[in-house]
């Protein structure tokens, strides 16, 4: 019983309301939607207590308000009684998953990355392919040779072409600063983020950690490296407790990484020119939820060129983008909606290239981008790692 | 069971998309921030003064509850619907109507967010004074209706200070607009100050016109500690008679330093008997001499032990530890959590002392974990009583707990709520604080609301 394990924290709600200050999907905006109390933090506490306690049917209300949730966790950081609601919205949707009362959109989603190994439904054999392009021979050397350090690349960046230059710019950074690393290649099987946000089954989910870790472990990797906070998170924090022990390998994600080299001296990054101001997009899974909010900063900062400046709410307040905690898959409108806050946020700042350190934010700022550049503005969106290769003089 | 009929008319009223009868909604509606509950039958989210009219006068027609609802911010029950009934969700109506700043006043609708209008004033160096604990999500419609305050009441007053217009919405759902653009207006019968507190019984406040201030332009904090609650007292009384206002005086009483300490170190707090915060405003030579002017009093008192700094960040820092208290409490004790009663008292000021003395006594008998702060500078005291919520045994002890507080509250000629009103949660306590004016504020309610369909159980 997914929710009795969170009864304390339900307990811990005053239902003090602080937390409808911050949250984006009942945030009072001009037009007005949700607006609903069943799409604020604590509304979604109590949608959860009354399920728990069988005095409500998962109606649709119900579903609206818990499978809307971005796990964004500005809930969490404003809790002054220091709640975890994103942990209730997460036993919340399992208990509707493990109850069949989910939203079918979200069942079939289960169901293809448990067939598929990733979140597409696209054959496993295409998860290089995809992306690889001119760099197919590079990468082609280093699939599933043992090395100390793995780059896990994820589904969003493996199969969606829009998102090819992460990947290829990370392995081209790695291969630009002699590392011996490999990948997994058609043997990489989605890290399962999807489906533990979404409420999937820990049967499910487990099979997948043990895929990844086993194979990693077998290429006898020390470090793994990502590009994508929704892996890492869940690498670091779900699959030690799925498997029950911890981690043969440490993780990083690519701008912890970086930093080090910056610190050790051991890259040398050349100036760059990205026209006007820069600014950094905090990912919610990797700031909020990982506290991950200086690496990248540092890296930016190192290179010359790069006039970097904050949102007004930034760091642990920064607004989210929209794509996260699954939400765009049950109702696309909710994600677009905050994809426009976002551009409000962008246009405060001026700034001519927003930076993220995530493909899933990548999407979504890409979203904000179109609607100020709809209106002239010509910002675009870069990941961090696309603005360090172009410091090392990769082109 | 609302016959379907009386939804079709509701829906008509207030626009498709804009009601729901769906189960789990009407649960979320159910709460507040108190322990009463009460699920409604409906909730209409209407978006003009004319739809929360027609939604009034469907409910009229049909004799049914209408209560109306903000942020649900509210420690009273207030804003939930224990007999049923329609809410009236106000939060769709969140628009600055007008600034109309070379007049001093803004106009607005009761969804507007407290912080939401502060932050459009700040460029123009104006700021709505009336700053609740909970200004970054209460409206200015369950603030005005509450007559809220806060910590800066001492200075600048209550919510109902500032109302110079609105828009009533009757029980009858007939509008009638009130009050004028000047800033001073003593024609006829004060309905603005009827309605202002009277927690939505006497009808719906669906427009506001409000006066703004000027924004001080540096404030500046001064943190002293105490070792005698006497002194502490004392250190108030003396700062007024030295001719300086400061905008808010807080205490925090040895329990809620000790708590703030454990959970955060940063802020760098010392565990005394008592800490007092002083929060200056004004120009920068000000903030600074009235600092001083505030040293002299300490010094007069032999207060040693003190901060002080008009510097944003380090004023800040000093201010963390009064902003801590909320999560602090939280810690206080594994598995316990708060609950909000008998948490609001006022008293005299010449009686905090006493009553600091009192709660800790209250805390010790009932062996409740209790953190103690408040609102010194007006007499405002928060009792923050944590109890295991699975407990039935706690929350009998809380209970009678709560009683003892507000019992001592009224014997020293105190009040069982400064500002987060009466509602359901403290109504027992009308007829004992008001014999005989509680008959006539009946009267009232009774012209006004014969069916009592507004906001039924609240106060009355």
């Amino acid at each position: 019983m997914e929710l009795e394990k969170v009864r304390h924290v339900l307990e811990k709600c005053a239902r003090c309301g602080q937390c409808r200050a911050r949250c984006p999907t009942i945030d009072a905006n001009d037009e007005g939607v949700p607006g609903w109390e069943v799409f604020s933090p604590r509304g979604r506490m109590q949608v959860a207590k009354g399920l728990l306690e069988g005095v409500i049917r998962p109606t649709r209300a119900a579903l609206d308000g818990l499978f809307t949730c971005f796990y964004c966790n500005q809930c969490v950081e404003t809790c002054p009684s220091l709640a975890n609601v994103t942990d209730v919205v997460i036993a919340a949707r399992k208990h509707l998953v493990e109850g069949g009362c989910a939203p079918a959109s979200i069942l079939q989603a289960h169901e293809t990355i448990t067939g598929s190994k990733n979140m597409f439904g696209l054959d496993q054999d295409d998860r290089i392919e995809l992306w690889s392009g001119d760099v197919s021979d590079l990468v082609e050397a280093h699939v599933g040779k043992h090395a100390p350090l793995l780059y896990f690349v994820g589904c969003q960046a493996s199969f969606k072409g829009g998102l090819a230059n992460i990947p290829v710019r990370m392995v081209q950074i790695l291969d630009k600063l002699g590392e011996d690393f490999t990948l997994l290649g058609e043997d990489e099987v989605c890290c399962g983020n999807p489906m533990e946000l979404t409420g999937g089954p820990d049967e499910g989910l487990k099979e997948l950690a043990e895929a990844n870790v086993n194979k990693i472990a077998e290429l006898g990797v020390r470090r793994v490296i990502f590009t994508c906070p929704g892996c890492y998170r869940v690498f670091k924090e779900v699959y030690p407790r799925l498997l029950g022990k911890g981690l043969p390998f440490s993780c990083a994600m690519a701008s912890e990484y970086l930093a080090e080299k910056i610190r050790s001296k051991d890259i040398d990054l050349k100036p760059i020119q990205l026209p006007g101001k820069v600014v950094y997009h905090d990912p919610c899974e990797l700031g909020r939820h990982m506290g991950v909010y200086d690496e990248p900063r540092e890296v930016l900062r190192a290179i010359p060129g790069v006039d970097l400046v904050e949102f007004k709410h930034n760091k642990e307040d920064c607004n989210c983008c929209g794509m996260g905690g699954g939400a765009a898959m049950y109702d696309a409108k909710v994600s677009d909606f905050q994809a426009r806050a976002k551009a409000s946020d962008i246009a405060e700042v001026d700034a001519c290239s927003v930076i993220t350190h995530c493909p899933a934010c990548f999407q979504g700022i890409e979203k904000a981008c179109g609607v100020l550049n709809a209106r002239g503005a010509g910002v675009e969106v870069l990941d961090l790692v696309e603005v360090v290769a172009r410091a090392l003089g990769i082109e | 069971m609302v016959p379907e009929e009386v939804i079709k008319e509701l829906e008509a009223a207030v626009g498709a998309g804009n009601l729901s009868t769906d189960d789990a909604m009407l649960y979320v509606y159910g709460f507040d921030v108190s322990d009463v509950t009460g699920k409604p039958d409906i909730v209409v989210r209407p978006g003009t003064v004319e739809e929360v009219a027609g939604c009034v006068k469907v409910c009229a027609k049909h004799k049914l509850p209408v209560i109306p609802r903000g942020a649900g911010s509210g420690a009273t029950g207030g804003a939930v619907a224990p007999t049923g009934g329609v809410v009236v969700d106000l939060t769709r109506m969140n628009k600055i109507l007008e600034l109309d700043l070379a007049n001093l006043q803004v106009a607005v609708q009761p969804g507007v967010v407290i912080d939401q209008l502060n932050q459009a004033l700040k460029p123009h160096k104006f700021c709505y004074p009336v700053i609740p604990g909970s200004d970054k999500m209460a409206t200015m419609g369950g603030v005005i209706a509450n007559d809220a305050s806060g910590m800066r009441a001492f200075k600048y007053g209550t919510a109902k200070d500032y109302v110079l217009g609105a828009t009533f919405v009757m029980p009858d759902g007939s509008v009638v607009p009130f009050g004028c653009k000047a800033l001073k207006n003593v024609a006829g019968l004060d309905l603005l100050r009827l309605f202002a507190g009277s927690e939505g019984t006497l009808g719906i406040m669906a427009e506001f016109r409000v006066k703004v201030l000027p924004l001080p332009p540096s404030r500046g904090v001064l943190v002293a500690y105490f070792e005698d609650l006497e002194t502490a007292g004392k250190a108030v009384i003396n700062t007024y008679q030295a001719g300086i206002v400061p905008s808010a005086v807080e205490i925090m009483e040895k329990s809620a330093l000790e708590v703030v300490n454990k959970y955060r170190p940063q802020a760098g707090v010392k565990v005394a008997e008592a800490m007092l915060l002083f929060e200056l405003e004004g120009d920068l030579d000000f903030v600074e001499s009235q600092a001083r002017s505030i040293g002299y009093v300490l010094d007069a008192l032999a207060v040693g032990d003190r901060q002080f700094s008009a510097d944003p960040a380090e004023a800040e820092r000093l201010w963390s530890a009064r902003s801590a208290v909320g999560a602090a409490t939280s810690v206080l004790e594994e598995g316990h959590n708060r609950v909000y009663e008998g948490e609001d008292i006022c008293v005299p000021l010449t009686e905090i002392p006493r009553t600091l003395r009192k709660l800790r006594e209250l805390r010790d008998k009932y062996r409740l974990g209790t953190v103690i702060f408040g609102h010194i500078s007006i007499g405002s005291l928060h009792p923050a009583i944590t109890i295991r919520k699975s407990d039935e045994r706690d929350w009998k002890a809380m209970k009678e707990l709560a009683a003892e507080i507000h019992a001592w509250a009224l014997s020293v000629g105190g009040t069982v709520t400064g500002e987060h009103g009466i509602g359901v949660a403290r109504k027992e306590y009308m007829a004992i604080m008001h014999p005989g004016a509680y008959e006539v504020m009946k009267r009232i309610k009774r012209a006004l609301d014969p069916d009592n369909i507004m906001n039924p159980g609240k106060i009355f």
